[in-house]
């Protein structure tokens, strides 16, 4: 039971840590290598638990989103979520080291340092009036750098959205990096509001995204499927270094048909 | 001091290139932005006229005719005249109102261009990037028609709208057989979902 509890304290933890910043983009998360190939061989199983995250969408993560915007003010909102990016700086720093990039781990370090101290524990971000770039950092980014490139097969995870063994991977690696082990393990009374505040912040950001997002889409699981899938392939290619003229080659795929009627 | 005017020169045309100043693509897509920006998203007037105005404004400056035909892939080439038709008109006033709808949640960001790169084709792709917290990367891809700039996608950090909807499209048609008639009735079913006040929430 100890161990249950235990484990389900991990997984909220970490999801919480690791999410914040992208889930506003991307209405969970994300993956692949080729933003043209879709490869899901698990798809009805993935529509199942895609179902079954929707569902806690709707009648508990959405509406608890809705309340905290209706109780608090947008420079409220904004100093707790600087709180939670300045906690997952310790991510970012641990991130840029294992990829032997000296200037994330650097800028990470001034960030956590600057935010923490001058910044009122992370409720404001002086770091960036400081003009030190943010950069968000995993270990699936980690595992990419190390040559795990391409992981195109799509999996839905409960509670955690769209991911590939990579990223599920990097999701574990992100568990054992402090603080998240570290207070799930010692205080884990501490871990559920924490991580349970960060996913309904992050909700909260994207209520608009995902409603717009709900409205243009024919088949929402095919629509978050592409565009995490895209989103996440953008991300890596940035961790490997990528330019941004590669990644418009990235991007050219051929949209020149032969039998184009003007 | 001849020296020194040709150094002038010399300067001022390093700098006309490396800032890009002169790229007609990122001249085109800045004032649409800029024109979008001013005489729609800030503009004061009620949403009714705002909403017209984008969508002149957007059937414009976007190849929706091109990109139709492009989401719809095979699917395309088995359709008859009829439902290529039905299926373009519908998908243009989805998309334009599903973009109307997204910019709907404009808030002041400013936008600044990186410069333009040339793709095969006589294609062109123009970086900007939306001062957002955090910055948004946007990439514009473009094609020239009839002496024109045509937008034929627009891919916001990493996400090309043209193969979204075409993988979105192709699982919608694949779990139903493949009925585009289906797909076309589904669009302006959804069309007529989206609504514009001029009350914003946030």
């Amino acid at each position: 039971m100890k161990i249950t509890t235990r484990l389900f304290t991990l997984l909220f933890l970490s999801s919480a840590l690791m999410l914040s910043g992208c889930a506003c983009e991307s209405a969970s998360e994300e993956k692949t290598n080729n933003s043209q190939q879709i490869n899901d061989p698990y798809e009805s199983f993935n529509r199942g638990v895609f179902a079954f995250n929707m569902l806690f969408d709707t009648a508990i993560l959405k509406p608890v989103a809705e309340g905290y915007r209706a109780v608090t003010t947008p420079t409220m909102r904004e100093g707790v979520s600087n709180f939670y990016k300045n906690l997952k700086e310790t991510r970012n720093i641990a991130n840029g080291a294992l990829q032997g990039n000296a200037q994330k781990t650097e800028n990470a370090t001034k960030r956590l340092l600057a935010n923490t101290f001058w910044g009122f524990f992370g409720f404001y971000d002086v770091a960036s009036d400081m003009q030190i770039p943010a950069y968000d950092n995993d270990f699936g980014q980690t595992l990419a750098v190390w040559g795990w490139e391409n992981s195109n097969t799509y999996i839905v995870l409960p509670f955690f959205g769209s991911s590939n063994p990579r990223d599920i991977g990097g999701t574990i690696g992100d568990f054992a990096t402090p603080p998240s082990l570290f207070i799930a393990l010692t205080t884990p009374w501490t871990a559920y509001p924490l991580s349970i505040g960060n996913y309904v912040q992050q909700r909260e950001q994207s209520i608009e995204f995902i409603e717009n997002l709900h409205r243009s889409s024919t088949d929402f699981y095919a629509t978050v499927r592409t565009m995490t899938q895209q989103n996440r392939q953008k991300v890596i290619n940035e961790a490997l270094g990528k330019t941004s003229s590669d990644s418009v080659s990235e991007y050219n795929f051929d949209m020149d048909f032969g039998d184009f009627d003007e | 001091m001849k020296k020194l005017l040709s150094f002038l020169c010399g300067l001022f045309l390093l700098t006309q290139t490396a800032f890009g100043a002169t790229d007609p693509a990122v001249e085109y897509v800045n004032k649409l932005t800029d024109d979008v920006i001013e005489n729609v998203l800030a503009s004061p007037a009620p949403m009714t006229e705002k909403l017209s105005s984008f969508q002149q404004k957007f059937h414009e400056a976007l190849d929706l005719k091109y990109i139709g035909q492009f989401v719809l892939g095979v699917y395309w080439r088995t359709a008859n005249q009829t439902q290529r038709d039905a299926f373009l008109n519908a998908f243009m006033d989805f998309t334009t109102k599903s973009w109307a709808d997204k910019f709907n949640m404009y808030t002041g960001q400013k936008i600044t261009f990186q410069g333009a790169q040339k793709a095969q084709k006589g294609q062109i792709f123009v970086n900007s990037t939306v001062q957002n917290n955090p910055p948004a990367v946007v990439v514009w891809r473009l094609r020239e028609k009839d002496g024109q700039y045509k937008i034929i996608d627009i891919i916001v950090e990493g996400v090309s709208m043209a193969m979204s909807y075409r993988n979105e499209y192709a699982s919608f048609l694949q779990n139903n057989n493949g009925d585009l008639t289906k797909l076309t009735q589904t669009l302006n079913e959804k069309s007529a979902t989206f609504k514009f006040s001029d009350n914003k929430n946030k």
